[in-house]
């Protein structure tokens, strides 16, 4: 299974900045590759398209030869955002927003180190860290075919970095779910991933 | 003379466990830093580890359900309340973690001169954001219209135009990709060699080892270390075995990841904080721990072997 962007060209409103022009990008199932731009560069932008949370203005965002929109219910392309307390409902409790991702297996909540008592508190109640392990679980649904990770572990400490990547890794690899990573470090991204692509225009 | 000097810094906060029923949740603990002018220091810590309320605590901007104790001098003089009132935002600064610390009412620009009026403010306020690779219409957006590091490096130039003599900075960089947060790094330390001190609060190993002089590591509420920058080098000289684990946990070392996680701070074990995971705590580790000095830093560990390499 494929992923690819053609020519895809997006700007916010008519008259902001151009943030992406004819940008192309293709991947595989089996790769793992590193996206790496200055910040304000689009690659945020760039992922929520490839995840279909964004339409581009032109070109064409296609998941086995299908546009990515024709995709209905949970997505196969699923994206790990920044900052995981803004992309989880703080009026449910945790096991709720889990459930978005159909039955998890025990494996992958034990491999991400979330506590049972954690599925029953709100999402204010918990730091950032371990949040953000709920928006990774959540992310490896059963039809997870791409994962997209946004800078998924700059709130981490180095060991839990290490942890969680470390599980990542091998999970991506079990399932051959393809990755796309961004990270603002360089070492990072050499550890993750098979390739890198560079963002320079703009 | 250091410019700050922390003493014994303990902060905790008041939590209601039942309806009428309070406890104190200690989350600091016996915290001892100094920062000479001239000087960066780094803080680092896993997150929940306290870090963010040390700079709180300085600026005397602890939420009202926290309270501290121990001893803050700042340039020879206790550094109380009031002082710290007429202090902060000129000589003290913050430049804080969130970039929601942008009023998104206000124009960058304005945020960053404080409303002071005129061509001086306005001409200084376009030098410091072209320091930081921004140009003149930045100062003319809003907080919705800047991206995630342009945002932060507003906060930045907000922090410095008062010309401060000590900035505390608190995670200043992530968001921001290597290149600009050294960029931010150098900036602080042009700071330093005009004599000011900067405490950089950051989870991000690497990058305090590259641009600090020293660095305070920070488990679990307690500095369990102080090292030079250099002694990051390599894992030989780093006297404390979460900082050795720490070190080989970094991409560029071994991406090892080492079981289990920092207690959660209701939990306060006898003795040693990080024993529960350690590979080489004993008996002796139940004990309570002094904080000793040790080639040139700090270390909060009584292994034996860890005083003689």
């Amino acid at each position: 299974m494929i992923l690819e962007a053609n020519d895809i060209s997006f700007r916010y409103h008519i008259g902001s900045a151009q943030i992406l022009s004819q940008f192309n990008i293709r991947l595989q199932r089996d790769e793992r590759v590193g996206l790496v731009a200055p910040s304000g560069y689009g690659k945020t932008t760039l992922l929520k398209i490839l995840a279909g949370y964004e339409n581009a203005d032109s070109g064409s965002v296609l998941l086995d030869g299908r546009p990515i929109q024709d995709y209905k219910g949970y997505c196969p392309v699923q994206m790990i955002f920044q900052h995981p307390e803004t992309v989880l409902n703080p009026r449910l409790k945790l096991a709720v927003s889990l459930k978005e991702a159909g039955l998890l297996p025990r494996r992958i909540l034990d491999g991400l180190g979330i506590e049972d008592d954690w599925l029953t508190r709100y999402p204010a109640e918990l730091s950032g860290g371990e949040l953000q392990r709920f928006c990774i679980a959540r992310a490896l649904g059963e039809q997870t075919v791409f994962l997209l990770a946004d800078e998924i572990s700059t709130m981490l400490d180095l060991i839990t970095q290490a942890q969680i990547w470390d599980f990542l890794l091998k999970e991506l690899e079990m399932r051959h779910i393809g990755l796309l990573a961004v990270s603002h470090t360089m070492e990072l991204i050499q550890r993750l991933t098979t390739r890198t692509v560079t963002l320079d225009q703009r | 003379m250091p410019l700050l000097k922390v003493e014994n810094l303990s902060i905790s906060f008041r939590q209601y466990t039942k309806a009428f029923q309070q406890t104190a949740l200690i989350v600091v603990r016996a915290l001892d830093l100094s920062i000479n002018p001239g000087e960066m220091v780094a803080i680092v810590g896993s997150s929940g580890s306290g870090k963010s309320l040390l700079a709180h605590a300085i600026l005397g901007i602890l939420p009202y359900n926290a309270s501290m104790a121990g001893r803050l001098y700042y340039d020879d003089k206790p550094l109380d309340k009031k002082r710290v009132e007429t202090l902060r935002g000129k000589e003290i600064v913050l430049v804080p973690q969130g970039i929601t610390y942008l009023d998104p009412l206000m124009k960058a620009g304005r945020q960053i001169h404080n409303g002071q009026r005129g061509k001086a403010a306005h001409q200084k306020t376009l030098s410091i954001l072209s320091r930081y690779g921004l140009d003149e219409k930045t100062a003319e957006r809003y907080p919705f219209e800047l991206s995630g590091g342009m945002a932060r490096r507003v906060l930045i130039s907000s922090a410095v135009y008062s010309e401060p003599r000590l900035v505390i900075a608190d995670e200043p960089t992530p968001g921001l990709h290597i290149q600009a947060a050294r960029r931010v790094l150098g900036h602080f330390r042009e700071m330093a060699e005009k004599d000011a001190g900067v405490l950089l609060i950051t989870h991000d190993l690497e990058l305090a080892r590259q641009t600090c002089d020293r660095i305070v590591v920070f488990y679990a509420g307690y500095t369990i270390e102080e090292a030079l920058a250099r002694d990051f080098d390599q894992v030989e000289t780093l006297r404390h075995p979460y900082t050795r684990a720490l070190w080989q946990a970094m991409p560029q070392n071994r991406f090892s990841a080492e079981d289990g996680r920092q207690p959660a701070a209701h939990i306060n074990p006898e003795g040693c904080i990080y024993a529960p995971r350690c590979k080489d705590a004993s008996d002796l580790c139940r004990q309570s721990i002094p904080y000793q000095p040790l080639r040139g830093g700090y270390v909060r560990c009584i292994r034996k072997e860890h005083y003689d390499t």
